[in-house]
């Protein structure tokens, strides 16, 4: 086998996996997203077991995925995240709707964040 | 990890750019590549130790694609002279039938001082004495000097000598029996055992060195501290 081909193998899995992770990202953010706009829509109903509920299964499948997270992310960032998932579902028991708005916003951004700092663009390279 | 992947290309190519471009005299003893190579690791290396915010899986694509770029770059320029050339440059010469290029002293911001700083330390007092100086592209200076203060070989003098020259093989190191080397030599053991018994030894331990060259001369050296 020509030398260079072990070298250019490793480059070439490095940007698959590398775009890999990119996508599963940004997919991840976008579920977590959603179920948290659920949380958000029934909150705003006054419906604080559905919130509850829902929160409690986003919070889950986040908790599923932190050893990938923590593997390929920032861990300031992903700890932050999770310090807000636990926010919430405190503001979630006190049913303090204002308080729970802001911290969801906040989570959602911090999410959000975590596939931005993936997402091959020229201005993270940069 | 992309970011991670890109930024380290990137930084890879432009310090590499940079350090062709600042020349020679900024390399020291390694070529231009080699330099990059070792500067970025050792740096990268030290990121996911110390910081633990930052996952170990950063510091791994980084060293893996320096590294990888590093073995790619090499098998190019073995496959292509020019790029050889882009890449690590070609030799310069400062010195050429004794004539001092100005030009070449000053592309390559060579002083006077300095290259008679790199002649005195050849042994060099006289700078006529020089034909050649050529600055290689590790940055080190190499000289030719005029055959006439040439040290004279044996073949100037037209005169035979005995060749002589062998590598000695090393049987005992330590007190440890090289058994690979002694096959090598196509000894057994019992021979070795017998030269230590004429020498006094009575088995391997007991010795602190022991080579054997091509022409059967043996170098023996007794092992402190055991009798």
């Amino acid at each position: 086998m020509k030398a260079w081909l072990i070298p250019t193998a490793i480059l070439a899995a490095i940007c698959a996996a590398a775009f890999f992770n990119c996508r599963v990202m940004e997919s991840d953010a976008d579920r977590w997203q959603s179920q948290l706009e659920e949380t958000e829509s029934a909150a705003l109903a006054e419906d604080w077991a559905l919130a509850r509920s829902t929160l409690s299964h986003s919070y889950a499948d986040w908790t599923a995925h932190q050893a990938y997270l923590h593997t390929v992310a920032h861990r300031d960032e992903v700890d932050n995240a999770e310090t807000m998932y636990r926010r919430c579902a405190a503001y979630s028991l006190e049913t303090d709707l204002s308080e729970f708005r802001a911290e969801m916003a906040g989570l959602k951004q911090q999410l959000r964040l975590l596939a931005d700092m993936e997402r091959f663009d020229l201005k993270n390279i940069l | 990890m992309t970011t991670a992947f890109f930024r380290t290309v990137i930084l890879y190519f432009f310090i590499m750019t940079g350090l062709r471009l600042t020349g020679k005299r900024q390399i020291g003893e390694l070529e231009p590549s080699e330099l990059v190579l070792t500067m970025m690791l050792s740096d990268l290396a030290t990121v996911p130790m110390q910081d633990f915010g930052v996952p170990l899986i950063f510091g791994i694509i980084s060293i893996l694609t320096l590294l990888c770029f590093s073995t790619l770059l090499s098998h190019l320029s073995l496959c292509s002279v020019r790029f050889r050339e882009l890449l690590c440059g070609s030799p310069t010469v400062l010195i050429d039938k004794g004539v001092f290029l100005q030009s070449a002293l000053r592309k390559n911001r060579f002083t006077i001082d300095e290259l008679y700083e790199e002649l005195r330390a050849q042994g060099i007092s006289d700078p006529s004495h020089v034909k050649y100086a050529i600055l290689e592209n590790s940055g080190q200076l190499s000289v030719l000097q005029w055959p006439a203060y040439q040290p004279p070989s044996a073949d100037d003098l037209k005169r035979t000598v005995k060749d002589n020259v062998s590598i000695p093989t090393v049987l005992i190191n330590d007190g440890r029996l090289l058994s690979k080397n002694l096959q090598k030599c196509g000894k057994p053991e019992a021979w070795l055992a017998k030269e230590l018994k004429a020498r006094g030894f009575a088995d391997h331990r007991a010795v602190f060195l022991f080579t054997l060259d091509d022409h059967g001369n043996i170098f023996c050296i007794a092992k402190e501290g055991v009798s």
